[in-house]
């Protein structure tokens, strides 16, 4: 008998997916914003694993919904689309592979209908910690190596059959750099959406981070990638911690964050939504709800500057 | 294995500033012993430790750990101060393994901190009052106020004296020692212990999330005793239950 490949398998047609527009990352400060300003919203991302606790792989009930955020985020969902951005599957874990995790994504997917999903490239899960928990308690980039990539484009492609939308995956803030990688972060990023059949999201502040740490021009590093792959961007700001510039998301987005978004946004045919970040417990340094309607609003000047809206 | 050790051993260094350290000074023979390591991942590691990054990274450790229990026990966190590093370095020993389950990781680090109140190690008595406070609301957090109420049904208005009761779940009591009001001002106001100036008393303040923000008010002493009676599962007098009916803190056990 031959088993035909799901449908999701097959490369996902970027092009295809709906424009969304411009949004912010759920935080748990922002339901007073979100009452207040919802039309500001062009579509709200949520990291789902924030809105249920999750006991485990070994537990009889693994995901129990925590049910005042669940009943926001349906409220937001009748008014607004919404996307998912997990930060659960740990797709870069050697010995690690949470299917039922990703079927709990599906489950989700289909009950708010992200038009795509996405997740880190990176591994913030150790088996073995101990028997109840295995979270490292860090999330760290996975080596851009040959056999990395082989593992993460298998893992991707079946994330794809399981969860019948397009997953993207996102670039990594690093403040260690490996040496002696097998590739460049851009050729592992290229090489893996072409094999691995996912989308990317680019956080372009992490390309900022990563640029002011280890001494490179972001600008080089996004003309290596292929901007066709990119669905979703991340902004954000950063701040300065044991002498790096980190990914905190304290606050407003770093100005040159904006000039590069208006350089991606120029350049990404299939970008669908830019996502503005900022960390739960910055509300009051962004100047609160009018901080994050101006990084909304400075954002969405990039987004209508993208060649299609121009016509 | 050996991906699966490497990615064991760059979290290890994170985790444990003495581990890098050694290895940073060359000691990667003993200090990675455990690890099925290849000789470049062996070198990646060294090369690792000696980087400005790994102190980031150990920093990073610290503060992922941190954040939900400083979001959720903001108040609490700010009354222990500078005897917060040490606190959480002594949980984090007790407890290695970061806790998957959000609210249960809460927990936890909340009866640690009983712990070590009861054994005396935190003096102002408003740090435990602080705590309790906290917690009240964060698992009234946890409730989402419109499913509870439709789940309840007409549960609260069956409630009555000579029927069995139950505390409403989207209810809480906490007590303080001096005027709640004072105490949460200076709190939001980040102004540091001691708190001597404000009104000393017993003050039992019911926090209520039946309504969207949570409303807040004083009940008597004995209107406190009787709810947290009820809630540990003791019967109450006439009286009590008739009070507790009265100010719509209890409903229907069905």
């Amino acid at each position: 008998m031959t088993i035909a490949r799901p449908a999701a398998a097959a490369a996902p047609d970027l092009a295809s997916l709906p424009r969304l527009g411009v949004g912010v990352l759920y935080v748990p400060s922002l339901p007073a914003f979100l009452r207040q300003h919802v039309d500001t919203l062009d579509y709200m991302a949520i990291v789902p694993d924030r809105f249920w606790a999750d006991d485990g792989p070994r537990a009889g009930t693994r995901f129990r919904e925590m049910d005042r955020q669940v009943e926001l985020l349906d409220w937001v969902a009748e008014r607004k689309p919404i996307v998912g951005h997990s930060v659960g599957l740990s797709i870069g874990s050697a010995d690690l592979f949470d299917e039922e995790h990703v079927r709990q994504i599906a489950r989700w997917q289909a009950r708010y209908g992200f038009p795509w999903h996405s997740d880190h490239l990176s591994f913030n899960r150790l088996p073995g910690l101990d028997a109840h928990s295995d979270l490292a308690g860090l999330a760290v980039p996975v080596p851009y190596d040959h056999d990395v990539l082989e593992m993460v484009a298998e893992r991707a492609q079946r994330v794809r059959e399981i969860v019948p939308v397009p997953f993207l995956l996102e670039n990594n803030v690093y403040y260690v750099d490996l040496p002696d990688q097998d590739m460049s972060e851009p050729e592992f990023l290229n090489a893996l959406s072409a094999r691995g059949g996912c989308g990317l999201l680019l956080d372009i502040h992490n390309v900022y981070a990563n640029s002011v740490n280890h001494g490179f021009d972001a600008r080089e590093f996004l003309r290596a990638v292929d901007l066709s792959r990119v669905v979703e961007l991340h902004i954000a700001g950063g701040s300065e911690m044991g002498g790096m510039y980190t990914d905190s998301h304290a606050g407003p987005v770093a100005g040159p964050v904006w000039d590069l978004l208006d350089e991606v946004v120029a350049a990404a045919p299939n970008l669908c939504a830019i996502t503005f970040e900022f960390e739960d417990g910055y509300l009051p340094a962004l100047g609160g709800d009018d901080g994050v309607l101006r990084e909304l609003e400075r954002a969405r000047e990039a987004w209508n500057r993208r060649p299609a809206a121009r016509g | 294995m050996a991906l699966a050790d490497f990615q064991r051993a760059i979290v290890a260094l994170a985790a444990s500033p003495e581990l890098c350290a050694r290895v940073r000074a060359g000691d990667d023979a003993e200090g990675l012993r455990g690890y099925t390591l290849t000789e470049r991942e062996r070198m990646r590691l060294r090369d690792a430790a000696g980087q400005r990054g790994m102190t980031v990274n150990a920093m990073l450790y610290r503060s992922n750990r941190l954040a939900p229990l400083a979001s959720q026990l903001r108040y609490t966190c700010f009354l222990l101060g500078t005897a917060m590093r040490g606190l959480a370095s002594a949980y984090w020993a007790q407890n290695p393994v970061v806790e998957r389950n959000a609210p249960t990781e809460v927990r936890r680090f909340a009866a640690f901190v009983r712990g070590r109140i009861a054994a005396g190690e935190v003096e102002d008595p408003l740090v435990g009052e602080v705590l309790e406070w906290e917690m009240e609301g964060f698992e009234l957090a946890l409730l989402a106020p419109r499913r509870t109420m439709d789940a309840l049904g007409g549960a609260a208005e069956r409630a009555r004296a000579d029927a069995p009761l139950r505390t409403h779940p989207l209810v809480g009591v906490a007590r303080f020692s001096r005027e709640p009001g004072a105490v949460l001002g200076a709190l939001a106001a980040k102004r540091p212990l001691p708190y001597d100036d404000l009104l000393e008393g017993v003050f039992h303040l019911v926090m209520d999330a039946r309504t969207e923000p949570r409303s807040l008010r004083m009940v008597p002493a004995a209107t406190a005793a009787a709810f947290r009676a009820l809630r540990a599962g003791r019967l109450l007098s006439r009286l009590e239950a008739e009070d507790l009916v009265d100010r719509g803190l209890v409903i229907a056990a069905e």
